[in-house]
């Protein structure tokens, strides 16, 4: 049975129940309702991202339940992401960050995790210079503080 | 005249009915005060000493608000569960996410204060910081403190892990306390140590590889690490935020740093190269080369020399103290190579098993930071 639902700007989007439900806020939903046509309002999710969103939901929507392993370093898995959620997350920043967002916001745990792998994967190796470039961050350090911390807070700095 | 002694008579009509319970007469008491209820209020003011706005409600008015709510109950359950929550500032399409608590800039620093309205659209205070948390789980600590030179935000985002104490005990043990900073929080106390004593810390197990002079080969040595292909290349055709698809570049991947390195104990050097293994450049293929030019070249000892690819003569006599007479046997460069690499951790243990790289300096350095440290 299809599901309706709105986005931010009153668009309608019918989706399978199964493909919906990827997203946990959803499948609460529908469960706290029961059968009912009534569209179901993302107030927080415009019409673009939510359109990537279900396409992300569409093409995993056979996927088991991912178990994940606490003790398992996540640091090891940051690579790990398929060829198509690679392609999927090929996005402006302004996408990408709008994607994490709907996904923490609808809660699809895989979703979330492979928008902030590719993140983590944007950042690693880049000096903070590039990665306020890259992500459209203002410097507000004072040239002191920032001195400061740039003593106190590298890692190894020289290799 | 005629609606006060109705109104009256309503109203003890009303409070028998309330104490006797009486079913039947409520349902009629109800259908006569709906109807007379205007009345009632209007005759109920003059001899009250409360203005008519905070008259304290009537049973009348009671019984009318509780009609209302049944009416909101009939409505869909769902219309009830799915209301969208009031939105403030609909311009803005992050304004009707929960106000993220960003935590304000570590307290320690003087004119700490963000300047208001400076830069309220900049991801690191866009993005909520238990999402920057997960990003950071993915990231070396090494990158992780860079980061934290990016911004106030993000400083304080990075200062507020719970991961800095966490790693603090896997390098030096559950048993150990440090002596957290007055005036800071834990987490960045923790962060402050480790930085400090970051030299010789492996950044993927944590191991602390002792202070004092060691052998350098088992020291956190820089190792290269490599991101997927997407990261660094130039992308392919991709979804703008407007939805259209478009090969215009203005993709976050900006080309990577080639010298990003992360620091790994030997063990850890071993098997990242098991996984990213190291290429043979082209001149030593099928080299063959002496004892005494490997020995040197790779750090190798003579008891290695029996895991090389001999050419020539047979093991037995080639592993002899005198095997430098007459005829010599050679041995296959990209072998010593490949024993080396394997024995040290890598091109850079290699290198440091030849002395190239010391503890010296970093040690120094890292001296000078645990007293600034336990100064503070």
């Amino acid at each position: 049975m299809p599901v309706t639902l709105t986005s931010l700007d009153n668009q309608e989007f019918k989706v399978d129940k199964e493909v919906a439900e990827r997203s946990i806020l959803i499948k609460n939903m529908i469960e706290d309702v029961g059968e009912s046509d009534a569209p179901i309002p993302l107030p927080n999710v415009s019409a673009a991202v939510l359109t990537k969103v279900i396409e992300y939901c569409e093409h995993h929507r056979n996927d088991p339940v991912q178990v994940q392993d606490e003790t398992d370093d996540p640091r090891k898995r940051s690579n790990d992401i398929e060829e198509w959620d690679m392609k999927f997350m090929q996005v402006d920043q302004e996408m990408l960050f709008e994607i994490i967002l709907a996904a923490n916001y609808l809660d699809i745990k895989p979703l979330l995790d492979v928008g902030c792998k590719t993140v983590a994967n944007i950042i690693k190796g880049k000096t903070p210079e590039e990665i306020r470039k890259a992500f459209n961050i203002v410097n507000d350090f004072t040239p002191e503080e920032e001195a400061q911390i740039k003593k106190e807070n590298e890692w190894a700095e020289d290799r | 005249m005629s609606s006060d002694l109705i109104a009256r008579l309503v109203r003890e009509a009303l409070a028998r009915e309330l104490r006797t319970l009486a079913a039947n007469v409520e349902a009629s008491v109800m259908s006569q005060l709906q109807q007379l209820e205007p009345a009632v209020d209007v005759s109920a003011a003059p001899t009250s000493p409360f203005t008519s706005t905070d008259f304290p409600p009537t049973p009348f008015s009671c019984a009318s608000s509780s009609t209302l709510d049944w009416t909101q109950t009939l409505l869909p359950a769902a219309q009830m569960i799915m209301t969208p929550p009031p939105d403030p500032t609909p311009s803005s399409p992050f304004s009707a996410f929960p106000p993220t608590q960003l935590p304000l800039p570590p307290v320690y620093y003087r004119n700490s204060q963000p300047t208001p309205g400076s830069r309220p659209q900049c991801i690191d205070q866009r993005i909520p910081i238990e999402i920057w948390h997960v990003i950071m789980a993915y990231l070396y600590p090494s990158q992780i403190t860079r980061l934290s030179c990016v911004s106030r935000t993000m400083h304080a985002i990075v200062s507020s892990l719970n991961s800095w104490s966490r790693w603090f005990f896997k390098a030096h043990g559950p048993e150990t306390r440090l002596f957290t900073l007055p005036g800071m929080p834990a987490s960045k106390s923790y962060m402050l140590y480790m930085c400090a004593v970051s030299s010789r810390i492996c950044e993927r197990c944590f191991a602390h590889s002792g202070l004092g002079s060691i052998n350098p080969v088992l020291l956190p040595l820089p190792v290269h690490v490599p991101v997927p292909k997407i990261f660094r290349a130039p992308p392919e055709p991709f979804f703008n935020k407007n939805g259209d698809y478009t090969t215009k570049v203005d993709y976050v991947g900006l080309p990577m740093n080639k010298n990003w390195t992360i620091r790994l104990c030997l063990c850890c050097r071993r098997k990242h190269y098991e996984v990213y293994e190291e290429h043979v450049p082209a001149n030593i293929l099928g080299e063959y080369k002496t004892q005494g030019d490997l020995l040197k070249k790779y750090a190798l000892r003579e008891s290695d020399m029996d895991a090389l690819t001999i050419r020539g003569r047979s093991r037995r006599n080639s592993n002899g103290r005198n095997g430098g007479s007459g005829s010599q046997a050679t041995f296959s460069e990209q072998s010593a190579l490949q024993f080396a690499r394997i024995k040290y951790g890598g091109n850079v243990g290699i290198w440091a098993a030849k002395g190239v790289i010391t503890s010296g300096t970093s040690d120094e350095k890292m001296r000078k930071r645990i007293d600034a440290y336990k100064t503070r």
